[in-house]
């Protein structure tokens, strides 16, 4: 995995700020310079997203668009649907985004010492009757 | 020239069934070989304590084979079905990724043709396998609470249950009020320290793998132990045939080892464990002068049968800070409320339905959509929503066998060793689809009730094959089945098949508890008749 050059870069800011554009607090995923860290993060774990990625971006005009997007996506819909997944991925990952939305990532708990929760609904059931369909 | 060895059990899959085997016949003093194309895992390489954990669990660490890629993989032609295969090879097998839902049978799922007048009955009932049951609980480590009132008594669970979470309270007291069922979920998954393993820490990553050991995964509740019996297990292993000998009785196998050289092991007796899709497929393609279709295949009936558990999920969006991406995954509850047939619903048999939390922001963005594009702000709409506030319904249809459900090999696609892959064909029928659909009405019902703003469905997810059953079915009569009440082959005495592969009919709750009973009960009536044998041992 090679990085990306400054042209691919650019290119890859301006695709992730069509895919994931800002949207209240929530910042574009082209503002984040994403290709710095996440993005390496996640292609790393998505090989065989390389080549797609990299074919997309060749592909990419100038002034990437909406417009283009959906154009590419009706053309070759896998190869933009492997690159929304890296996009979003690596937008994900991002410290700001994950502060944001209040999202620490998957913590490590202790179980609770009370009980499991509606413990006297379960109670009541197992006083009620049997419901299983005899089988004899 | 071949190198060879001998055994006197040789078991050929080292997952769930594998290992309850080789252990159980350890325990009596029997020498066991087990084969494992894959190999161990490291916990600490599960991805579930790593930031990345949702885009590796798509990756390296997804349950299709296919998408995993692993060279102990083997590729599975899928485009023939509407569902995609979901399974592990490694040491553990499949418990590596599974989500530890430990479900009993229903007493009428031992019935389903004298009872609904479709597929086929089993040739024993619930009671007979309830010992069984009692006995693999506390091998594995089951959580769980006794008194459901869908089930027979019981007795207690090893451990009490995990928590139902904030969002399994609602739905359970939504529940109450509709008169609907319910129960704490009962999960391989420690609840207490139990057996040197840790309880669950409630990180919700159990499809990646456990960091914690808290899920009862064989490679860890069975397999040191049979290893310290004296268990031969050899990972690297892929089997490629079964040697059948000119008296019709399995000579062993031959399989590559880890260097890639070709190996035969000669035992009395063959045990296969390998998955419904792994073990028809090694019947399928050992074929030879004698067995043209397929070893043990004299009723044609390698291959058929196919079922996969289609499977709907419902969201539920709740107005209120859940936490929902923590908690185990796993089953928070489950309800039967729709597991037995009701023919008034228009269909056959029933659904069980498990309630998860919903996981991180990745499986929030990009979970499929009707219609709307994957892309654009309305990712951050659907994360907003989600992440934190909501809950799944997993919903499992019983489907029907039909022999023309089945796995069969491929005429292109072969392993890394040139062996055939298997192919699956699988049609959801009209029975499941109609099913799921009354499901999913009932589920957002659910949701409702509990107080969600919104639900949001998937009919039929495609990527949720994790149940393959009953391509090697069990029965008395050798003309429809292809092993007998006791797993053993009707055309090959020496010859066993342990593994799901052997389901009459697959019920709607998850089959990893059936799947470990099943092989014990097998393993027992082989101890006890060992002497007995064509081949004793």
């Amino acid at each position: 995995m090679t990085p990306l050059t400054q042209a691919q870069a650019a290119r890859f800011s301006a695709l992730c700020s069509v895919i994931l554009p800002a949207s209240g607090q929530m910042p574009a995923a082209g503002a984040l310079d994403l290709a710095a860290r996440e993005l390496g993060m996640v292609r790393k774990l998505r090989p065989a997203s390389e080549a797609v990625l990299l074919r997309l971006l060749a592909r990419c005009p100038e002034s990437v668009t909406p417009d283009w997007f959906d154009d590419c996506a009706r053309e070759c819909p896998e190869d933009c649907r492997q690159v929304v997944i890296l996009v979003c991925a690596a937008y994900y990952l991002h410290p700001e985004v994950r502060r944001l939305l209040n999202y620490p990532g998957q913590q490590a708990l202790t179980l609770p010492r009370g009980g499991f929760g509606q413990e006297e609904l379960v109670i009541e059931m197992m006083s009620g009757p049997k419901r299983y369909r005899p089988a004899d | 020239m071949t190198a060879r060895d001998e055994s006197d059990v040789l078991v050929i899959g080292a997952g769930l069934s594998g290992a309850i085997t080789s252990l159980r016949l350890a325990q009596a003093g029997i020498r066991v070989t087990c084969l494992e194309q894959g190999e161990w895992q490291n916990p600490e390489d599960y991805p579930g304590d790593k930031p990345t954990f949702e885009v590796a669990a798509m990756g390296p660490w997804h349950a299709n084979p296919n998408v995993r890629g692993n060279s102990a993989d083997y590729p599975v032609a899928d485009d023939t079905s509407d569902i995609a295969p979901m399974l592990f090879n490694g040491v553990g097998g499949s418990t590596v990724l599974f989500s530890a839902h430990w479900m009993r049978f229903l007493p009428s799922d031992f019935r389903v043709h004298s009872l609904d007048g479709v597929a086929a009955d089993w040739p024993f009932d619930y009671g007979e396998l309830a010992p069984y049951y009692d006995r693999v609980e506390h091998d594995i480590g089951v959580s769980g609470i006794a008194g459901d009132p869908a089930y027979p008594d019981r007795p207690e669970y090893p451990m009490p249950p995990l928590p139902i979470g904030d969002w399994g309270e609602r739905v359970a007291a939504a529940h109450h009020r509709l008169g609907w069922h319910w129960w704490p979920g009962s999960n391989a998954i420690t609840s207490r320290p139990y057996n040197g393993r840790r309880p669950c820490v409630q990180r919700s990553t159990c499809r990646g793998g456990c960091n914690e050991g808290a899920k009862g995964t064989v490679d860890r509740t069975h397999w040191p132990k049979a290893l310290s019996l004296g268990v031969d297990l050899r990972t690297g292993a892929r089997v490629s045939r079964i040697v059948v000998d000119r008296n019709g009785l399995a000579r062993g196998v031959v399989y590559h080892d880890a260097g890639g050289e070709e190996r035969e092991v000669r035992a009395k007796v063959v045990i296969l464990a390998a998955h419904a899709i792994g073990t028809a497929r090694l019947l399928l393609m050992s074929a030879c002068p004698g067995w043209q279709d397929g070893v043990a295949n004299r009723s044609g009936r390698v291959g058929r049968n196919l079922m996969m558990h289609p499977l709907a999920r419902v969201v539920g969006f709740f107005d209120a800070d859940l936490h929902s991406w923590q908690g185990h995954w796993g089953q928070s509850l489950y309800s039967l409320e729709f597991a037995e047939t009701d023919r008034r619903r228009g269909f056959v048999r029933g659904a069980k339905w498990n309630l998860v939390p919903s996981g991180g922001p990745l499986l929030a963005a990009l979970y499929p959509t009707d219609g709307a594009p994957g892309w654009g702000a309305g990712i951050h709409e659907r994360v907003s929503r989600w992440l934190g506030r909501s809950a799944i319904w997993g919903i499992t249809a019983e489907d029907i066998p039909h022999p023309d459900n089945r796995v069969t090999l491929d005429d292109a696609l072969s392993d890394a060793h040139g062996n055939p892959a298997p192919r699956l064909h699988y049609r959801v029928d009209d029975n499941s689809r109609s099913m799921l659909a009354y499901m999913v009405e009932r589920a957002r019902e659910s949701f409702l009730e509990a107080g969600a703003t919104g639900t949001e469905a998937q009919a039929l997810a495609p990527d949720t094959g994790w149940h393959a059953l009953g391509t090697c079915r069990m029965g008395d009569d050798s003309a429809t089945s292809v092993v007998d009440r006791w797993n053993r082959s009707h055309d090959i005495p020496n010859l066993y098949v342990v593994d799901g592969s052997t389901f009459v009919t697959g019920s709607s709750v998850n089959p990893a508890a059936t799947i470990a009973a099943l092989a014990l009960r097998a393993t027992e009536r082989l101890l006890d008749q060992r002497r007995n044998q064509r081949v004793p041992i």
